[in-house]
């Protein structure tokens, strides 16, 4: 656990209502500046809800988010989606997309260009896309995508980053990899909080893990996780997963 | 034609001058219409402002040449069209809302200028431009409006680049992505009504999306893309031009095959340069 006692985000209460339809109910938990939280929940239960809310990308009903602390100060977020919404045909770089990342208006002339391009470069190299800087985002794989997506979050240098299901479709040691480097991010104080349908995975990874199934059914750490509760947010057995950590055998 | 008497006749000198204020226009605004998708939202405009322009010519009463207010009243038009195409789309799929909207909007306007046709002559002008018949007001009008785009583009620069690869994305990012989606729609309605002049409501959606296409197929970086963009635009209106006075053509038509043909030729180079960089191995090894 290489957590902070300084408290990245408060969420008390937190309601969201869609269509008419109860998404989010009751919502409350805290998350630690440096943590690695694992979101988990069955497909509808509102995680990727959750976080587009966390952004402010949808509105609450009710309750609240508080992000960091007064000792803290204000966070800088970066935004991992699920996947976006280009064509097969957009024609732009991935080193150009990852230097888009950076915050700012005006487009950069000079040496503040090519220090956005040195470090564009050097994010690309640390999420492994250093020989595919000039190719086509369109042309990378699937796994590429979403490593060039973290590198693209990095350039903004967040201190909370949330990913939505950034290892879906990619193979065992793609993800391996990509969550080992969340470890590293969230090793060097970057609060990450990782949506995955991947148990063993996020188990073996996450410092926390919340399960949501419209309310919270569960948050505490990661070797604690046991099957009843996996049982309890899906509302079935999951038979298939074999969670990596020792299940409590007095709480089948 | 000698080059000295080309400049002795100011009506030559003003369509030079409209004809590359417009081609610095639509080349920096195209790129931006192509990479998020507006090509047919743009031509949906580029229709409905023949609805406004109609509409300020039967109100204000006046010949075939357009006034200040006639533009004012056609920019107001199209932007209740614009409104109407983003309020539609809440339901439907906006490339419906957008076919909804200008088909009767074009059509309110071919209503009132058949109500209003004896008194104005050529409306084929309306249609395909009249270049040459450019006022001082008009010229103004494209160097305002280019003036203001350059600007937007370059306080935006960052902006634009986060809104045209993904809109949710770039709002998680805090790019206020409805606000750069309706700057752009407005500067696209006042674009697509004073080109009418130049090139006429029904080529002047060629004008902004070519260019942007020429610049996607040959650039991957967003400045390389907009450098292009307007480098083809500018090549497609001098050429057009020329070859309007060289073959005795309607310069409009005129400007849209040349950009049409900078299209093709940046198409023919992005695939062989594809077929360059992607050939495959032989199947059978050579000795």
């Amino acid at each position: 656990m290489h957590a902070t006692d300084c408290t990245a985000l408060t969420v008390t209460g937190l309601t969201l209502d869609l269509d008419g339809r109860r998404i989010l109910s009751g919502v409350s938990f805290t998350v630690r500046a440096g943590e690695f939280l694992g979101l988990i929940g069955p497909n509808g239960g509102g995680k990727t809800t959750l976080l587009r809310t966390l952004l402010g990308l949808l509105p609450s009903t009710g309750g609240s988010i508080a992000w960091a602390d007064r000792d803290c100060g204000h966070p800088r977020l970066g935004y991992v989606p699920q996947r976006v919404g280009v064509d097969a045909h957009f024609p732009l770089a991935a080193a150009e997309l990852v230097q888009q990342g950076a915050d700012g208006l005006l487009p950069r002339f000079g040496a503040r260009r090519r220090e956005a391009q040195q470090r564009g470069d050097e994010l690309l190299a640390r999420v492994g896309l250093k020989r595919q800087a000039a190719t086509s985002f369109v042309h990378l794989s699937g796994g590429q995508q979403r490593r060039l997506l973290l590198a693209r979050a990095l350039m903004r240098r967040p201190d909370v980053l949330l990913l939505d299901e950034p290892t879906a479709g990619v193979d065992a040691e793609g993800q391996e990899q990509f969550c080992g480097l969340l470890r590293e991010l969230s090793r060097e104080g970057i609060t990450v909080i990782l949506v995955s349908h991947d148990l063993p995975l996020i188990t073996a990874h996450a410092d926390r893990i919340a399960c949501l199934n419209v309310t919270l059914h569960w948050h505490g750490h990661a070797r604690e996780l046991d099957a009843a509760t996996v049982r309890a947010a899906y509302q079935c057995e999951l038979q298939r997963y074999q969670l990596r950590q020792p299940i409590n055998p007095t709480n089948p | 034609m000698m080059a000295t008497s080309f400049f002795d006749y100011g009506f030559l000198v003003r369509a030079l001058i409209a004809g590359a204020w417009l081609a610095v226009l639509c080349g920096v605004l195209s790129p931006f219409i192509v990479l998020r998708r507006m090509a047919f939202a743009a031509d949906g405009l580029a229709h409905a402002s023949l609805g406004g322009l109609a509409l300020g010519l039967f109100v204000l009463r006046s010949g075939p040449t357009p006034t200040a207010a006639t533009y004012v009243i056609s920019f107001l038009f199209t932007c209740l069209v614009a409104l109407a195409i983003g309020y539609f789309a809440r339901r439907v799929q906006s490339d419906t809302a957008v076919g909804a909207c200008y088909v009767a909007a074009f059509a309110f306007g071919v209503t009132l200028l058949a109500a209003r046709q004896r008194g104005l002559g050529h409306l084929e002008n309306l249609f395909f431009g009249s270049i040459l018949a450019v006022q001082p007001l008009e010229l103004w009008l494209l160097a305002g409006l280019t003036v203001v785009a350059l600007a937007a583009c370059f306080v935006g620069w960052r902006w634009l680049g986060a809104w045209t690869f993904d809109e949710e994305l770039a709002r998680a990012e805090g790019v206020p992505v409805v606000a750069l989606r309706y700057g752009l729609m407005l500067l696209v309605a006042a674009t697509v009504i004073v080109a009418t002049r130049v090139v006429g409501v029904l080529l002047v959606a060629a004008l902004l999306v070519l260019p942007g296409a020429v610049g996607c197929l040959s650039a991957r970086r967003l400045q390389g893309i907009v450098l292009i963009s307007t480098l083809a635009s500018l090549v497609s209106a001098l050429s057009g031009m020329a070859a309007s006075n060289a073959a005795n053509v309607p310069p409009g038509p005129a400007i849209v095959l040349c950009a049409f043909g900078c299209f093709l030729a940046a198409f023919t180079a992005s695939r062989w340069r594809d077929r360059r960089a992607f050939r495959p191995p032989p199947l059978i090894p050579t000795a």
